[in-house]
């Protein structure tokens, strides 16, 4: 019964996916568009089979920054919300510091950290760092805070010291909160990753893109796209299994 | 001060300080209760009873007074995990079992170095507890998957199993329908027996503290206090379920113009 439910979730993304490509390949064809501008589908599926090893190893790479970064920027953004959430005059502080990083656009920033930190595997790191921090900052923040009151009140009446309170109370019921944040973050350290290789690298899919680009090469170009949206598509559905497996006994996990 | 007091409290009022001003919610109330006496403090919604709880918990001072709880600081006996609460609204983790619920207060605070190295009484004191309230067979379920008074006994438990001297009940029965609330209310007269605990219960119905209580205190006014206690010891309380129906509705009115007098 299971596996009938799950293939009738993927159906109808299926047949719309389908449904575009079909038009899209009709269209090129029709009009006789030439492949520098826009590729068949068919061709972007070909390059993508027979440049696979190329596409791999670059996403690989990619993906590497895009989790380092994540894992960084998600870290410190944890650790800082767990003391402002703590010490108000700590969150006072912080916070317009954070907007002010938030707010600049990461495109301004990203060459300066080209300059700062090189070629390397860093400055893309530190890149997604940026752009992942402020969602899970504010989440981390607002969901340590969110704790159940009667909960609390009891906790408090058993003289529990605040380092089990916040193992035992906060942190679980920040969960919800922390994997919204993760939910924008995930997509976000993707982005900041192919942004980082514009600037400083010579490998990863984003200097891929920029190579095909100037070889008005657009099945590469393509074939590049689809590798970083497939990848991204994993990672939310892997985000998702570990949301269902962590938070079964939040009602937003439930279908009544 | 009478050594053998549980709580006691003197000359206590209790004062908010609210964003639209200052806010008088208990006024001067003098109360003891003894070892192992079951008191309800009857009074109407937002009335400050739970304010009064939270105060005799040690998480929040009066304004004025002395409170006692075992002869010391009320945060002496919270430390020392002597204060067991249940609340009205679920306070349970929803990511524990039942087993793990009730285990919970065994593994942190005081509890945490008592029992560290003895796995098997805390085992032993968690099985006991569970079977108290009549959950066996349902330890390795969540609290989503029990019913409304299956949670209250879970949240009985748990406030239980660390062997508090002191239990506060604060309206923990209201949100339950009538068996299970009867079922809540056979527990603690058989707990209370059985454990020798001092029981303080808030409550707003008058025929559940008629039902319980050894001694009933009622809480009135706007700021609050105590505006009369009727002993039910001395009324037949040892043959409850025989007392004549006159008698009950005598009580019963005298509670509530009690309750209604400073409204």
């Amino acid at each position: 019964m299971k596996v009938v439910g799950s293939y009738k979730v993927f159906i109808p993304p299926l047949i719309l996916i389908g449904l575009l490509l079909l038009g899209w390949e009709s269209a090129v064809r029709i009009w006789e568009i030439p492949s520098y501008i826009m590729p068949t589908p068919s061709g972007v599926v070909a390059i993508c089979i027979s440049e696979s090893a190329l596409l791999f190893s670059q996403n690989l790479y990619t993906l590497t920054e895009a989790l380092l970064g994540l894992i960084l920027g998600s870290s410190v953004a944890f650790g800082v919300g767990v003391i402002a959430s703590r010490y108000m005059f700590v969150e006072r502080a912080v916070m317009p510091v954070a907007i002010l990083v938030k707010v600049t656009p990461i495109l301004a920033i990203a060459p300066l950290f080209a300059i700062w930190f090189g070629f390397g595997l860093l400055p893309k790191v530190f890149i997604v760092s940026v752009v992942t921090f402020f969602p899970v900052l504010i989440n981390t923040i607002l969901g340590l805070r969110s704790v159940d009151a009667p909960s609390m009140l009891v906790f408090r009446t058993m003289g529990v010291s605040e380092f089990e309170i916040l193992i035992h109370l906060r942190i679980p019921y920040s969960l919800p909160y922390l994997f919204s944040a993760l939910k924008i973050s995930l997509p976000l350290s993707i982005i900041g990753a192919v942004v980082g290789e514009w600037f400083s690298s010579d490998k990863g899919l984003g200097s891929l893109i920029m190579v095909a680009h100037g070889n008005l090469d657009t099945h590469m170009l393509f074939g590049a796209i689809f590798y970083l949206a497939f990848t991204g598509i994993l990672l939310m559905a892997g985000l998702s299994l570990l949301e269902k497996k962590f938070m079964f006994w939040h009602s937003s996990t439930k279908t009544y | 001060m009478k050594t053998d007091c549980s709580i006691y409290m003197e000359d206590i009022s209790l004062s908010y300080s609210t964003t639209s001003g200052f806010l008088h919610v208990i006024d001067r109330v003098d109360l003891s209760i003894q070892n192992k006496e079951l008191v309800c403090l009857v009074g109407r919604s937002g009335c400050g009873k739970t304010s009064l709880l939270t105060m005799l918990s040690g998480l929040l001072e009066p304004t004025r007074g002395i409170v006692k709880i075992m002869g010391n600081h009320p945060s002496c006996a919270r430390n020392e995990m002597k204060i067991g609460y249940v609340t009205q609204e679920d306070s349970l983790l929803p990511w524990r079992t039942v087993r793990q619920n009730v285990e919970l207060p065994l593994t942190v605070g005081m509890s945490k170095r008592v029992y560290a190295g003895n796995i098997s009484l805390k085992d032993c004191l968690v099985e006991e507890m569970i079977s108290s309230v009549r959950l066996e067979g349902f330890e390795e379920y969540y609290p989503y998957q029990l019913s409304g008074g299956m949670k209250q006994r879970l949240a009985l438990a748990r406030s239980l199993v660390y062997k508090p001297e002191i239990l506060f009940l604060d309206e923990s029965f209201a949100n339950l329908d009538e068996v299970s609330r009867r079922t809540m209310q056979s527990l603690i007269l058989d707990l209370r027996d059985r454990l020798g605990i001092t029981i303080l219960m808030v409550t707003h119905d008058i025929s559940e503290a008629m039902t319980l209580a050894d001694r009933v205190v009622i809480f009135s006014g706007m700021p609050s206090s105590v505006v009369g206690e009727l002993d039910l010891t001395k009324v037949d309380m040892d043959s409850r379920k025989i007392r004549n129906l006159q008698e009950e509705d005598e009580i019963f009115d005298q509670i509530l113009s009690l309750m209604e007098s400073r409204s």
